[in-house]
């Protein structure tokens, strides 16, 4: 049995900069290319993290995270400070993962021949990162949408009002999914150990 | 004392009440912001429950252990960069989704009362108290609602208190069921005819307030563009809907269903088309 780990050590370097992020984004209307730099260094890892999470390739994954801070570019001028940022963000990265998870299927249904062999479930991360592959593992256990509030709940450490905001959801319906998740993971993790 | 549940698979699963215990702090530990979590601990009884059930425990250190974020190459991040930097102009942050609400309804009334004007109220003389009272009411409430669910859409990360496709089933259910009680069912006359010219001028009307509504939510951010143009479509529908309403003077159930519900419809029907095509035809592929 691993020893108790307290939610305060594990989860409080999660995310220490977010005070930081209204005042960050509020630079970044201004027009401040310092701001630009920070955002980018400090949003990016968890962001490829979340447009890679479904089963992409790298490739894919790199196209979608372009895409997504060229959203959040055009888009700056909605977010009101102080409003919390995170949500924000990932209420735009989500709908660019949807939009370029319909584009794949469209291409997939159009092009049964393909010229050369595609990008074959290349990790999005090459480094051994086991936590990293064992979250995605149990990930693929769990339908689309409760993927996707685990994610946001554990990988960024949002709460679920922020989540609900993400996902343009209600807060009920975040936990719910939260539920229906841990009864799954339950059974799964109990299963592995066996 | 374990109690039989279900899974989101089907499968049955065995849950205690302390179990149930466990997510609930979860789920406090997980609506806390940032520095709220860095004094949160769990209760004894959880605790003391996690050193019984493995099941709990498992659960309890997959969810709380860290993950390491996954950077992407610099090159990568380098492009992003200076991509974002060479159009960098200030920018002026966005109304409030309840500013933005406000404008919504604002057009919607300075579209519809001078329609109504025009057109005359024929309409309204044919209603008798409870009806009018009872049809403006679903009239107003789901502008209203319309109003701000478009101005949630408009806004990334806002809290959608009520979700768009919900403003949507409510303002259909809400029409349908005041419409069924308020107004008598008669035998139609002239029915297709009738109704017709009704759908017809409805739906230029709904077409007018489309485009007004459209100024205002061009400049915000498009999360999903078929809902928001579902919302859309339904609020400039609603417009001619309820400029009908004031003027129209069959004011029987059947007539006022499916010609002037029928216009709600049509409208819904082509925002979502259009919006499709905007997003699909018309923009350049990434």
């Amino acid at each position: 049995m691993r020893e108790e780990v307290p939610f305060s050590q594990t989860h409080a370097s999660a995310r220490p900069w977010e005070a930081e992020l209204p005042a960050l984004m509020v630079r970044y209307q201004h027009g401040d290319p310092e701001a630009v730099d920070e955002l980018v260094r400090k949003l990016s890892g968890m962001l490829m993290q979340f447009l890679g999470a479904f089963g992409l390739s790298r490739a894919d994954a790199e196209d979608l995270f372009q895409e997504c801070w060229i959203r959040i570019h055009n888009s700056r001028h909605t977010y009101r400070p102080p409003e919390p940022a995170l949500p924000w963000i990932f209420a735009i990265a989500r709908h660019t993962r949807l939009d370029g998870y319909r584009r794949r299927r469209r291409r997939e249904n159009r092009e049964v021949l393909v010229a050369n062999p595609p990008d074959l479930a290349a990790p999005v991360n090459d480094a051994p990162q086991p936590d990293l592959t064992e979250f995605r593992r149990m990930l693929e256990s769990l339908p689309e949408s409760q993927q996707e509030v685990i994610f946001m709940l554990k990988v960024t450490g949002m709460s679920l009002e922020e989540v609900a905001r993400a996902t343009s959801s209600t807060v009920g319906a975040i936990k719910q999914k939260a539920h229906r998740a841990y009864e799954k993971l339950r059974l799964v993790l109990e299963g592995e150990r066996k | 004392m374990r109690a039989p549940t279900q899974s989101g698979a089907g499968m049955p699963v065995t849950m205690s009440d302390e179990c149930r215990q466990i997510d609930m702090e979860l789920d406090g530990a997980l609506s806390q912001n940032a520095s709220a979590r860095l004094t949160w601990k769990m209760s004894e009884k959880a605790l003391s429950h996690l050193t019984r059930c493995e099941r709990c425990r498992l659960l309890y250190h997959w969810l709380l252990d860290g993950v390491v974020p996954t950077q992407p190459t610099p090159a990568l991040a380098e492009a992003v960069r200076t991509r974002m930097k060479q159009s960098l102009a200030p920018v002026t942050p966005q109304s409030s989704p309840r500013v933005l609400a406000a404008q919504f309804l604002l057009v919607f009334l300075l579209f519809s009362a001078p329609m109504v004007g025009i057109m005359g109220t024929a309409g309204l003389h044919e209603m008798n108290l409870t009806q009018l009272f009872g049809i403006v009411t679903v009239l107003v409430c789901g502008a209203a609602l319309l109003s701000f669910s478009l101005a949630w859409q408009m806004s990334p990360g806002s809290l959608h208190r009520v979700p768009p496709r919900i403003a949507v089933i409510a303002l259909a259910a809400g029409f349908l069921a005041a419409t069924a009680v308020l107004f008598p069912w008669q035998e139609p006359r002239s029915f297709l005819e009738r109704g017709w010219s009704c759908l017809k001028a409805g739906l230029l009307m709904a077409a007018a307030s489309a485009l007004l509504f459209w100024v205002l939510v061009r400049r915000g951010h498009t999360l999903a563009s078929g809902m928001m143009g579902a919302s859309l479509g339904a609020i400039a529908g609603l417009v001619g809907a309820s400029v009908l309403q004031f003027t129209c003077n069959r004011q029987d159930a059947m007539h006022l269903l499916v010609w002037h519900g029928g216009v709600v419809i049509v409208s819904l029907i082509l925002g979502v088309a259009i919006s499709w095509g905007v997003n699909n035809l018309l923009r350049p592929r990434p």
